[in-house]
């Protein structure tokens, strides 16, 4: 993959980590948290950088975020805990993407799972405006969805659902 | 060959498994450690320690230390200094929402099944097999607690393909995986019996296109267990 039109925008700007700004840090891996360029690299996938169904080799990261190849691991491995990257023999990782799975099927897990939570918490669950910045709207969901997990004392199902959210708006950026 | 073996390898085809080609050394040492933890031949709480494994399996520590790392991520154990891991236990809220989740989600699943138009007959014929072999198991004193869950996860798999159910299978994998240590251990002989019966249900439930029924029997055939876990670590 080549990665045309790098813009590095602060990454605090769009609401993210405020510790991490790859300007700076591109040289090195010190103060660099593999979880703030896992981020970063959602970010730009949101912002059009790189796409959906794309493969990510380790030097696709470095070149967005900088560091060593082993740092870069360290940034898929973290990309494929959120549910980002898929990971095959063949094609090595690669950003989700709509030959992974189908959306419709993605949104009926989702819509299972976010009842539930919502029974447990006993609160109704209030979703991000739609259109605008998608980033924008992964963030606001995350946020609801852990105030709910605190409130159903259900920590894990919001991590489930968190996860089902970032790939659910993958495959709708996609298509 | 077995009578489960047998069927495996005839519904091979059939299932909608999360597969993998060429694992490295590592995977295939994870894959060995992932069954023993799965099959309750490891349990909750148990070390497992580098230097025999790597004996074990003739190979450098390395590999080892790789398999461990790879199956900390699956959250089946956790690293314990340098020397080894111990297979994650779980707090029963823990478990509790664990199975909370996957009753939902294998009711989907089994809904999916039911709503689909296209029902293939060789796959509905291999569930009906499936079904007379959990039996089987379930009243051999000697049927092995591995060859039961070996096919009711291949059981699983059909059916999530005949609902196209792609994307929920690979939660349900990554959660039975997490999930099988504490859960090998409730496959007794009287589980297997009840479970083989809700099985029977899903399957007819599948085959009629009802999907109120096929729904509820898979989250029944879910909670079943997780009653069964908290029942039996309260006898504890």
């Amino acid at each position: 993959m080549v990665v045309f039109a790098l813009t590095m925008a602060p990454f605090a700007a769009a609401g993210g980590s405020a510790n991490f700004s790859p300007t700076e840090e591109a040289s090195t891996d010190r103060a660099m948290d593999p979880e703030d360029a896992a981020e970063y690299i959602v970010q730009q996938v949101f912002g059009g950088v790189l796409a959906p169904g794309e493969r990510l080799t380790e030097r696709d990261v470095a070149g967005v975020c900088g560091g060593t190849h082993a740092f870069a691991r360290n940034v898929i491995h973290r990309l494929q805990m959120l549910g980002a990257v898929r990971f095959s023999s063949r094609r090595g990782a690669t950003i989700l993407g709509p030959s992974d799975f189908r959306i419709e099927e993605v949104e009926r897990v989702w819509q299972v799972l976010l009842n539930l939570l919502q029974a447990k918490a006993d609160r109704v669950f209030k979703g991000p405006a739609r259109g605008g910045d998608r980033y924008a709207q992964l963030l606001a969901t995350r946020s609801e969805l852990e105030r709910l997990g605190q409130r159903a004392q259900d920590p894990r199902l919001s991590e489930l659902l968190q996860r089902v959210a970032l790939q659910r708006l993958l495959l709708q950026a996609a298509a | 060959m077995s009578e489960t073996q047998r069927y495996l390898k005839t519904t091979a085809h059939l299932g909608a498994g999360v597969r993998r080609s060429s694992p490295n050394l590592a995977q295939q040492i994870a894959d060995r450690l992932r069954e023993r933890i799965q099959f309750g031949e490891i349990k909750p709480g148990e070390r497992i320690r580098e230097v025999p494994l790597a004996a074990e399996f003739d190979v450098s520590r390395g590999p080892v230390r790789d398999a461990l790392k790879l199956l900390e991520r699956e959250r089946l154990l956790r690293l314990e200094g340098r020397a080894g891991a111990v297979v994650r236990d779980f707090t029963a809220e823990e478990l509790t929402s664990i199975f909370h989740i996957r009753a939902d989600l294998s009711g989907l699943g089994m809904r999916m099944a039911a709503e689909t138009e296209h029902r293939p007959a060789e796959a509905l014929e291999a569930l009906d097999d499936g079904v007379a072999l959990l039996r089987r198991i379930a009243e051999d004193p000697d049927g092995a607690v591995a060859d039961y869950i070996q096919v009711r996860r291949r059981m699983s798999e059909i059916i999530n393909r005949i609902g196209r159910a792609s994307y929920l299978a690979h939660i349900l994998v990554d959660f039975e995986r997490e999930i099988a240590a504490p859960w090998a251990g409730v496959f007794g002989k009287g589980r297997q019996r009840r479970s083989s019966e809700t099985w029977a249900r899903i399957v007819q439930a599948v085959r009629d296109g009802d999907t109120e029924a096929a729904d509820a029997e898979g989250r029944r055939v879910v909670l079943e267990s997780l009653d069964e876990i908290l029942r039996l670590r309260n006898e504890a």
